[in-house]
């Protein structure tokens, strides 16, 4: 006997005895879920499982009083799991017979896991009667998902022949997901003809959907052109998609380019959440510069653009932000940035967060920065946070507020500790704190 | 003669153990500070424990996040986080993957070799993105304890997405709870023998609030806006909105069996678990009958009912209702329910009505027409404490109705402010409309002067400064720490630091010389126990 038939033999007797152990195993495992099910239903009974020899494989009854018997599990994952493990194995032994089965159960989860257990094997050797199938049995929008796997793996088979199998697919919800799968597979392959399908696509929902597509993955190599590209193609939730998903990665590779294309954006939600990553990554190379920046947004955009160039600038030179926005104008918006710097300062750095605060000239100003550094200052150490705000001078207009922000981190971490010190507090203050005015339990 | 390992043998073992040590000397050591509770601020999902051996529901609170484990799916099956700008920095991705050696010993120590070839991603469940304060706490989410397999289309696609929008609400001024995990396991393994199980769903839950100062429990409201998203662990999504995703965190908790939000006021929990993103919110225009009695239907009308899972009356749960559609919705009485607002807790929130719905045949021991209304007017534990008038805690109750009531099936019961172990004090006789009845219960060895006649006398010892206190028509003891919305449950206070009442939060904490007082001489009753009551000079009344 030649080692390399040896070897062989060898192979094919582990792959036998292993799959005798695996069936035996799974047999077993059949029974005693038989033997659950009988005590519920008369579809199987202990007397049959019994007399069924155990090297002989599960009958179609046994099989379904396995399915069966996962559905008395409770706990839902325990429940999938039994359900998944015995239907996949019903449906390999006896594909039609689960099938048949499946269409007339329920149409719950169970029915849902049911659809992408089976449809996906179906579709491997037979596209065309898996995609009738799923119009028939994949009516919820749950469901339809199982178009984005079913076309992924047409896809991936043989891209050509699964945008010829689209038209398949029901028009709709059913549609747009097939054609996401299809495209997030050609976008990869070549983004530009993809592209150019999507666009002489008729349909305006589908061109939408397809279009959105290949402009998202378009985004992570080219920013720019998918700007002008979504610019002209795409209208609605797609465009503020696509354009912020652009606007992110441009400010990452060109902080000062994404900056001139948010200015150019109208008014409005998407224009301010890119500008948040624009003023990042400004801030990141030159703070002064991204503070210059901001001020050619709009004004009710500008106070949260100022936080997050804050908290950049923070990080670089905490003395330096620090003194920004201790000379802001006297007035609200100095009193918005004052609240989130000290409040990001003092869980840093709490002692140099307090001296700064104590610095600040206007007295609005700097009741907002004892508020905020209070609560600041609690998340790393509510203890020593609640005891500097309970020493502060009864008079001071901040102290309660601080106070009782700060108290509340420490009643989270340790309300034991927290309420006995709470007792030592004058009555005025602790009916101000309580934490019964909380949402929590 | 004993073989010896040969030179490059001896070579590859002193290799693989200078790469083992390197490995654990670099790994983060996972220490807990105090900041451990802001991560599971809303409550621990899977009600997971350090108990060595509940190995599939094993929790691990770390200062970058708290999370349950499954030591059978060799996986996290949650983690909770919280995220602000604050945890956003420059400390890049950290560029390895640790085995977690803080996991049990007995727990089989998943590598990222497990990982190799798969076809699955290292899916985070806390984002590396949203760890880049300091490199330290990036690497702790590079532990193998915070990944699960993922699809890469779902890794790479929405669920970056969604990570990277989520860290855009947090710079747009708004702090974070984040929950997530897998869910709907078919017993399918990475690398097909390996040791980690693949999910068919990954979801995750976020809880977005404006920031301030507080705690972000402390800031809460049923108004808050929560994102669930419920996502296939499939190939070919890789571009598709998040928002195609969307659910609610009720159908979440249907999945794995988790309970959200335990930590919340359960008035509020219950409306954010409702919640689907970008639903409408509720409104109630009208109901009809303005009053009924129990068990009678009732129509209510108004807008965004679909789906609709909740309705009350007052504080009781319409255990029989139907959404005919999106603006009508028709309910029963529920026995045991009290006069006031109807509410509606449907995908897009909360609606209350402005007006009362009247119960006919409230409070369950009245009859011969006429209203019932009972509350609980004033609370005093103070009784015989340091620097007391009086000697014995007392309970007193007031009837707001109509109706004389008969209360020799009722009970009050008393329970510490976290407690669920609860003691009663079973009534006595009739209250008349507008009349109050006294309860005195445990003397102190302080106080000078006793309680005017009590209608009955019981021997509870109540909190001082915080209780739970409740009015219930039958004898039977409550059983839960909130009862709040039980059946038998005619009125509820929560006063000091209890962790149950009514409405927003307790009533203030009344001391050895201030009692819990009841607006409108006892009558006010919004439900909300922090708006109806405040504490005041004792005053114990019995007529």
């Amino acid at each position: 006997m030649s080692p390399a038939f040896r070897k062989l033999l060898m192979a094919a007797t582990l792959v036998a005895v292993m799959g005798m152990i695996a069936l035996v195993a799974f047999r077993g495992r059949l029974l005693q879920n038989v033997a659950v099910e009988s005590s519920f239903t008369e579809a199987a009974t202990n007397s049959s499982a019994q007399t069924i020899a155990p090297h002989l494989p599960p009958t179609v009854d046994e099989y379904r009083a396995a399915v069966l018997a996962a559905f008395r599990e409770a706990n839902p994952a325990e429940r999938s799991l039994a359900f998944s493990q015995s239907f996949t194995a019903w449906f390999a032994h006896d594909p039609e017979a689960a099938l048949d089965w499946l269409r007339l159960i329920p149409r719950g989860r169970e029915y849902t896991q049911g659809i992408f257990i089976v449809l996906p094997v179906i579709c491997k050797n037979d596209p065309q009667r898996a995609l009738i199938l799923a119009e028939a049995m994949a009516t919820t929008h749950e469901q339809k998902f199982i178009y984005h796997a079913l076309f992924d793996q047409l896809a991936k088979n043989n891209l050509p022949s699964a945008v010829g199998w689209l038209q398949s697919a029901p028009a709709g919800e059913a549609r747009e997901n097939s054609l996401r799968a299809v495209m997030d597979n050609w976008t990869l392959k070549d983004v530009s003809a993809a592209l150019a399908w999507a666009k002489n696509l008729e349909d305006a929902g589908e061109r939408s959907a397809a279009l959105e597509s290949a402009l998202t993955t378009l985004a992570a190599g080219d920013p720019q052109k998918t700007i002008e590209l979504a610019s002209q193609n795409l209208e609605g939730g797609a465009l503020d998609r696509v354009l912020q998903t652009s606007l992110q990665q441009l400010a990452a590779e060109n902080p000062q380019a994404a900056a001139e294309a948010v200015g150019q954006l109208p008014a409005g939600e998407l224009q301010k959440n890119s500008a948040l990553s624009v003023a990042r990554a400004l801030a990141a190379q030159d703070p002064n510069a991204a503070m210059t920046w901001l001020q050619t947004l709009p004004a009710d955009t500008q106070p949260v653009v100022l936080n997050n160039t804050l908290d950049v600038w923070l990080k670089q030179d905490a003395v330096a932000a620090g003194k920004y926005v201790s000379e802001m104008s006297a007035g609200s918006a100095q009193d918005s940035a004052v609240s989130h710097f000290a409040e990001n300062w003092a869980e840093k750095d709490p002692a140099a967060a307090v001296n700064w605060a104590e610095s600040l000239s206007n007295a609005s100003a700097q009741n907002a920065a004892v508020i905020s550094l209070a609560s600041g200052w609690a998340r790393m150490d509510p203890a020593a946070a609640v005891r500097w705000t309970a020493e502060l001078p009864t008079e001071n207009p901040a102290r309660i507020a601080a106070l009782r922000g700060a108290y509340s981190y420490w009643d989270l971490t340790d309300k034991t500790t927290a309420g006995n010190f709470l007792e030592t507090l004058p009555a005025a203050d602790r009916e101000a704190i309580k934490p019964s005015t909380l949402a929590q339990k | 003669m004993k073989p010896t390992p040969s030179a490059p043998l001896k070579t590859k073992l002193a290799l693989l153990i200078a790469v083992f040590t390197a490995i654990f000397s670099l790994a983060p050591q996972a220490h807990a500070t105090i900041s451990t509770a802001l991560q599971m601020q809303l409550g621990n999902p899977s009600s997971a424990s350090t108990n060595a051996t509940v190995t599939n529901n094993f929790l691990v609170q770390r200062t970058v996040q708290s999370f349950g484990y499954n030591a059978h799916y060799n996986e996290p099956v949650w983690a909770s986080w919280d995220l602000t700008t604050a945890d956003v920095g420059g400390s890049g991705r950290n560029s390895t993957f640790y085995t977690d050696t803080n996991l049990l010993a007995t727990f089989y120590w998943v590598k990222t070799a497990d990982y190799t070839g798969s076809g699955f991603d290292r899916g985070h469940l806390t984002p590396s993105a949203d760890r880049t304060d300091t490199t330290n706490n990036n690497k702790l989410v590079f532990f193998m304890s915070n990944i699960m397999p993922q699809a890469p289309d779902n890794n790479q696609g929405i669920w970056a997405n969604f990570e990277g929008d989520c860290r855009t609400f947090a710079s747009a001024g708004n702090e974070l709870i984040i929950l997530c995990g897998p869910s709907t396991f078919s017993g399918s393994k990475i690398n097909t023998t390996g040791p980690v199980y693949i999910p068919d769903y990954t979801w995750k839950v976020a809880v977005i609030v404006p920031t301030g100062s507080g705690t972000l429990l402390s800031r809460l409201t049923a108004a808050s806006r929560v994102i669930a998203i419920n996502v296939p662990n499939i190939a070919g999504i890789r571009t598709t909105p998040w928002t195609n995703f969307l659910t609610s965190t009720k159908v979440i908790e249907t999945n794995t069996g988790f309970t959200f939000f335990t930590d919340v006021a359960s008035n509020i929990a219950e409306v954010l678990r409702a919640k689907v993103d970008g639903a409408l919110s509720p409104g109630i225009t009208s109901f009809t009958p303005t009053s009924a009695a129990t068990n009678a239907s009732v129509t209510i009308t108004g807008s965004n009912f679909t789906a609709a899972s909740i309705v009350k009356f007052n504080a009781s749960y319409a255990t029989t209702f139907t959404v005919n559609s999106g603006t009508q919705i028709t309910a029963t009485v529920p026995a045991g329910t009290t006069s006031g607002a109807i509410s509606v807790i449907a995908p897009g929130g909360l609606a209350t009505s402005a007006s009362s719905f009247t119960v006919t045949n409230g409070g369950g021991g009245g009859g011969g027409g006429g209203t019932t209304n009972l509350t609980i007017s004033q609370v005093y534990g103070g009784g015989g404490n340091s620097g007391a008038t009086y000697i014995n805690d007392f309970i007193e109750i007031y009837n707001a109705g109509t109706a004389t009531v008969n209360l020799s099936t009722y009970a009050v019961q008393y329970a510490s402010s976290a407690g669920s172990s609860w003691s009663e004090t079973i009534l006595n006789g009739t209250i008349a409309p507008g009349a109050h009845y006294l309860i005195q219960e445990a003397a102190g060895t302080g106080g000078t002067t006793s309680l005017p006649t009590p209608q009955a006398t019981g021997t509870i010892s109540m909190s001082a400064t915080a209780g739970k206190v409740a009015l219930t028509k039958t004898t039977t003891l409550l059983t839960v720490s909130n009862p709040v919305g039980t059946a038998s449950v005619v009125d509820f206070v929560g006063y000091g630091s209890a962790n149950a009442f009514e409405g927003t939060g307790a009533a203030p904490a009344p001391s050895a010389t201030a009692s819990d007082l009841r607006a409108g001489s006892g009558a006010t009753d919004t439900n909300d126990n922090a708006a109806d009551f405040t504490a005041g000079t004792v005053n114990p009344r019995n007529n």
